[in-house]
C-alpha cells in the first residue's frame, strides 16, 4: 500500500507511512516516490564521501549499520533496501532526516537545520546543532500553543511574490527521555525511534494548516556558560550568510551533488527579509519556559494571544 | 626521569619524520590536555603550514557531519562501528597535516580486529599522563563537587557520556578507569609518545620539545618557549576569567583551576589515597609515580 503527502513542498508517495506528515488523497502523479529497491553498496561514480555515504551527481548514497542502505535520485526517488531486522520507525528515522535532506537539496529546496514554529502567521525557525535544543524548545512553544510546521529540518524556498516561505515538514518531534519528562508527559504513551534508544516519536500538540508560511525570523541557539551574556541579540551583516551556510542540514552532500555555488546563492536569496538573531541561553531543561518569555517580548504577544490564535 | 617515559613507543607503523595523518592527543580527563592544545595552537600559529587541529574526537558535530548521518538515531555500537570512517575522510579532506586531535577515548578495536580510531587515518599518539591522585582530585571540580570520596570508583569506571535518556554533546567514551585507559595506549599499536604532566610542569623546555619532535614539527627552542610562554598556566586562568572556556562543566567553577601537583595531599582521605593506589600500583609504578616501597612521589 502506497501512503500519499504533501511534504516539505513535495508532492510524495510512500511504501512506509511517515509521521507527522499531511497526507493527502492518492493522485496518479507525484513529485517523489519513496519504495523498496535495489541498492548498490556503492557509487561507482563517487565524488563525494563521508563515514556513511556517498554523492554523484544527481545520487546519494546512505549506509546506515542494522537499518539498511537508502538511495536518492534526482530529486523523485528514494529507494530503500532494509537490513531483514529493521523496523518501520528505523527506516522512518533515516527517510524523514537525511535522505529527506539528499532529496530537498537535489530539488532546489533549502533544508535548513532548523525546528520551525509558526507565529502571528509567520515561521519563525530555531537552528542550531544536533543536541543544541531545538526540538525541546519547539515542543514547550507547543505547549504554550504555538502551531509546528516542522522539526528538525526546515524546507525553504523563495517564491515569486512571497521571498522565502518554510514549507510543512515532519510535524511531530523525536524527544529524548528527559525532554518528555520535562515535558509533564508520559513516555510509554509514544513509539521509540530505535528499540534501544530511549527517545521517541512524539505527535505535535499544535500543528500549522498551511502548506507553508512566510519565514522572517531565524534564531540561532547559542549555550552560554558562566559569565557569558544571556539574551536575543540580531546578527548583522555577513554572519547572517554565514550562519545560513553553516547550518544548512546535510551541507557535506553538496559537493557530490556539484550544487554548492546553487546552495551558496539559494542562502543569499533566502535571507533577503530574514531577521537572524543568536538567542544565548545555558541549556537547562527547568529555564526553557524564561527563553520562551524572551521571545514572547520580542514578539510582541501574550501566551493568551497565541494559544487563543491556535486554537 | 625514568626512561620508560622518553621511550616513544615506536611499533607498528613506524615513526616517519613527518606525520602524514592524525595525531592524537590521548588522556585520562584533566590531565594536561587542554594546556598541550593551547601550547600547539600557539606555536602551530607562528606557522600555519606545519599542521592544523580538528577538535574533539569524540564530537557529534564532527561525527554527524562527516558520516552524513545523525549519530542521535545510532546506538553506540553503531557509532563506534563508523568513526574509523570519520577520521579517514577527515584525513582526505584536510589541507594540512598532521591533524591534532584531542580524545579522551581509551585505545580499543572494533569487532572486526581494526582500531576504533583508524589504523589508516592515524600517524601516531601523544598520551598525556598525571598522577591519577592529583586527577581525582581535578576531575571532582571539573564535574562540579569536592565530594572526593566518590572519585576511586570515578577512576574505575569504564565510560564517558554513556547516558541512556538524553543527548550529550559528546559521543560516549570508553574509559576502561584510569589504568585500564593508559593500558589501552600501551597496548596500541600505534605510535605514542607518552608525556607526564609532572613533567611539563618541571621540565617544560625539555618535555614539550620531545613532543614535538616526535610529532615531526620543525621547531627552534626558542619558538618552542615563545609558544610555551603563551599558554602559560596564569594567563589561561585569566583569559577563561575574562571569557569562559567553552569545554567547562556547567557546575564547575573554572577550567583552569591549580593545575598543580600534589594538591590531593590537602583533599583526599587515607582511606580514598589507599583505594587509588590499591587500583592503579600497576601503572603508578610503571610510570614512577610509586617506588618499589610504596612511597607515593608528587
Amino acid at each position: 500500500m502506497m501512503h500519499h503527502y504533501q511534504l516539505c513542498g513535495l508532492s510524495i508517495r510512500s511504501e512506509w507511512e511517515l509521521a507527522g506528515a499531511i497526507a493527502v488523497p492518492a493522485t496518479t502523479g507525484s513529485q517523489a516516490v519513496i519504495k523498496r529497491g535495489d541498492v548498490p553498496k556503492s557509487l561507482p561514480n563517487a565524488v563525494g564521501r563521508g563515514g556513511a555515504f556517498e554523492s554523484a551527481p544527481g545520487r546519494l548514497l546512505l549506509k546506515v549499520p542494522n537499518v539498511g542502505r537508502f538511495l536518492v535520485r534526482d530529486g523523485c526517488e528514494i529507494l530503500v533496501a532494509p537490513e531483514p531486522t529493521a523496523q518501520a520507525s528505523e527506516i522512518r528515522a533515516f527517510l524523514m532526516g537525511s535522505a529527506f535532506a539528499a532529496l530537498l537539496h537535489q530539488n532546489g529546496i533549502l533544508p535548513l537545520h532548523a525546528s520551525t514554529v509558526e507565529v502571528d502567521g509567520e515561521a519563525v525557525a530555531f537552528v542550531g546543532q544536533s543536541g543544541a535544543g531545538k526540538s525541546t524548545l519547539a515542543s514547550f512553544l507547543g505547549q504554550r500553543g504555538y502551531p509546528l510546521l516542522g522539526d528538525d529540518v526546515c524546507p525553504i524556498r523563495v517564491m515569486p511574490g512571497l521571498g522565502p516561505v518554510a514549507f510543512q515538514g515532519f510535524m511531530r518531534f523525536k524527544l529524548w527521555e528527559n525532554s518528555v519528562q520535562a515535558l509533564g508527559k508520559d513516555s510509554a504513551e509514544y513509539s521509540r525511534v530505535r528499540p534501544t534508544l530511549q527517545k521517541y516519536e512524539v505527535p505535535a500538540e499544535h500543528r500549522c494548516t498551511q502548506p507553508y508560511l512566510p519565514l522572517r525570523r531565524i534564531y540561532v541557539l547559542h549555550e552560554t556558560r558562566d559569565g557569558q551574556t544571556e539574551g536575543i541579540e540580531e546578527v548583522k551583516g555577513v554572519a547572517r550568510l554565514a550562519g545560513l551556510v553553516h547550518y544548512t542540514f546535510r551541507s557535506r552532500y553538496l559537493a557530490g551533488f556539484g550544487l554548492q555555488a546553487d546552495h551558496f546563492r539559494m542562502c543569499s536569496e533566502v535571507l533577503g527579509p530574514v531577521q537572524v538573531f543568536e538567542l544565548s541561553r545555558p541549556w537547562k531543561l527547568k529555564r526553557t519556559p524564561e527563553i520562551i518569555d524572551w521571545l514572547e517580548d520580542q514578539w510582541g504577544v501574550s501566551t493568551m494571544s497565541a494559544a487563543s490564535s491556535a486554537a | 626521569m625514568s626512561t620508560t617515559l622518553t621511550l616513544s613507543q615506536e611499533t607498528g607503523i613506524g615513526a616517519p619524520t613527518t606525520r602524514q595523518g592524525i595525531i592524537w592527543l590521548a588522556s585520562y580527563p584533566k590531565s594536561g590536555n587542554t594546556w598541550f592544545r593551547f601550547f600547539l595552537r600557539a606555536l602551530l600559529n607562528e606557522n600555519e603550514t606545519r599542521g592544523c587541529e580538528m577538535g574533539m574526537a569524540s564530537s557529534r558535530e564532527v561525527f554527524d557531519d562527516y558520516t552524513g548521518i545523525c549519530s542521535s538515531d545510532l546506538t553506540n555500537d553503531e557509532i563506534d562501528s563508523l568513526r574509523p570512517g570519520v577520521y579517514e575522510q577527515v584525513v582526505a579532506d584536510a589541507e594540512k597535516l598532521p591533524i591534532f586531535a584531542k580524545t579522551h577515548d581509551a585505545c580499543t578495536n572494533l569487532a572486526d580486529g581494526e582500531p576504533m580510531l583508524s589504523r589508516k587515518a592515524t600517524a601516531g599518539a601523544i598520551y598525556l599522563i598525571r598522577n591519577p591522585l592529583d586527577v581525582a582530585v581535578s576531575f571532582a571540580y571539573h564535574s562540579g563537587h569536592e565530594n572526593f570520596s566518590q572519585m576511586p570508583q570515578v577512576l574505575a569506571d569504564g565510560h564517558l557520556c554513556d547516558h541512556e535518556d538524553r543527548m550529550v554533546k559528546q559521543l560516549r567514551q570508553q574509559m576502561f578507569g584510569w589504568s585500564g585507559h593508559v593500558q589501552s595506549w600501551l597496548d596500541s599499536d600505534f605510535p605514542v609518545h607518552f608525556m607526564r604532566y609532572e613533567d611539563m610542569k618541571a621540565r617544560p623546555l625539555e618535555t614539550f620539545a620531545a613532543a614535538v619532535r616526535f610529532a615531526g614539527l620543525q621547531c627552534t627552542d626558542e619558538e618552542i618557549l615563545t609558544a610555551l610562554e603563551a599558554s602559560a598556566f596564569e594567563k589561561l586562568q585569566a583569559n577563561e576569567a575574562e571569557h569562559g572556556f567553552s569545554e567547562k562543566m556547567p557546575r564547575c567553577k573554572s577550567f583552569f583551576r591549580k593545575g598543580e601537583t600534589g594538591s590531593w595531599r590537602e583533599s583526599l582521605s587515607d582511606s580514598d589515597v589507599e583505594r587509588i593506589v590499591d587500583d592503579h600500583q600497576e601503572i603508578m609504578r610503571k610510570f614512577d609515580y610509586l617506588t618499589d616501597s610504596n612511597k607515593i612521589v608528587f
